[in-house]
């Protein structure tokens, strides 16, 4: 199985697609402590991300960094080294931008294309997730699941 | 005539007497006032006008029917980090079928 480190960002995201339980069965899937009180923030909110969040919280996997990191980008770069991740994945696309040399950091949306080569999702099925997204997130973000959605319908 | 405030901006809106009618009609059904529901809904409906306008300037760049030149002519800097998500992404995609096999 392969072992997947989140962000805030991501694993909101991956909650919001209506396919976290299947990622969460397919994939070990590791947040930091920072990221874990980042989501604990918005948890408190009344709202679509705030029941997402909570969501997540009841299930994930929390690890330690070893250290208290200011920033939660910082604290999963560290897991994905000490924890020998396979993915660490990002909906931050500066930070991706930022970190384009590392080969293990992806879109969250390469979960689903995962899923899909394995035939464990449909196109369809990674469609709607993406879609789901994109009714959900702001328009930067956005950008990713519009763009994989070109790219899953070109094929 | 209605006003509508938006912070210290004000935009000053002619609409038929019809219109303005409905407006203060659905604003009192939802105890609002009618600039404060037409200010909502006008920011509402224009934020997605425009985010629905750049996501087909977007899909018209990836089909290579615009020019990286007009796509930074239309967004600035924003064209550098719409090059790098369809870059990175469809580099994830063939990094998908290599993981898929793991």
């Amino acid at each position: 199985m392969l072992l997947v480190v989140a962000d805030t960002g991501a694993v909101l995201s991956l909650a919001l697609s209506g396919l976290f339980g299947i990622c969460q069965k397919h994939f070990r899937i590791i947040i930091g402590e920072k990221i874990a009180e980042e989501l604990k923030d918005i948890a408190s909110l009344d709202d679509e991300l705030g029941e997402a969040a909570k969501k997540v919280l009841e299930v994930i996997e929390i690890k330690s960094g070893g250290k208290s990191f200011r920033h939660g980008e910082d604290e999963a770069l560290e897991l994905l080294k000490i924890a020998k991740a396979d993915l660490l994945i990002s909906d931050d696309i500066m930070f991706v931008k930022k970190q384009s040399r590392n080969e293990k950091i992806s879109f969250s949306v390469v979960l689903f294309g995962i899923l899909l080569e394995k035939n464990i999702i449909t196109k369809r099925d990674f469609l709607n997730a993406v879609n789901a997204m994109f009714m959900k997130r702001e328009w930067e973000e956005n950008l990713i699941y519009l763009v994989a959605k070109n790219i899953l319908e070109e094929d | 005539m209605l006003y509508i405030i938006m912070k210290e901006e004000t935009i000053a809106l002619r609409v038929e007497p019809k219109l303005k009618r409905e407006v203060e009609l659905v604003a009192k059904v939802l105890h609002v006032s009618p600039s404060e529901w037409l200010r909502t809904r006008l920011a509402y409906e224009v934020k997605h006008l425009i985010e629905d306008l750049k996501s087909q300037i977007v899909l018209e760049y990836m089909k290579g029917n615009l020019t990286k030149k007009e796509l930074t002519e239309l967004f600035g800097k924003t064209a550098e980090d719409i090059d790098f998500i369809i870059k990175k992404t469809r580099k994830d995609f063939l990094k998908a079928k290599k993981l898929a096999t793991k």
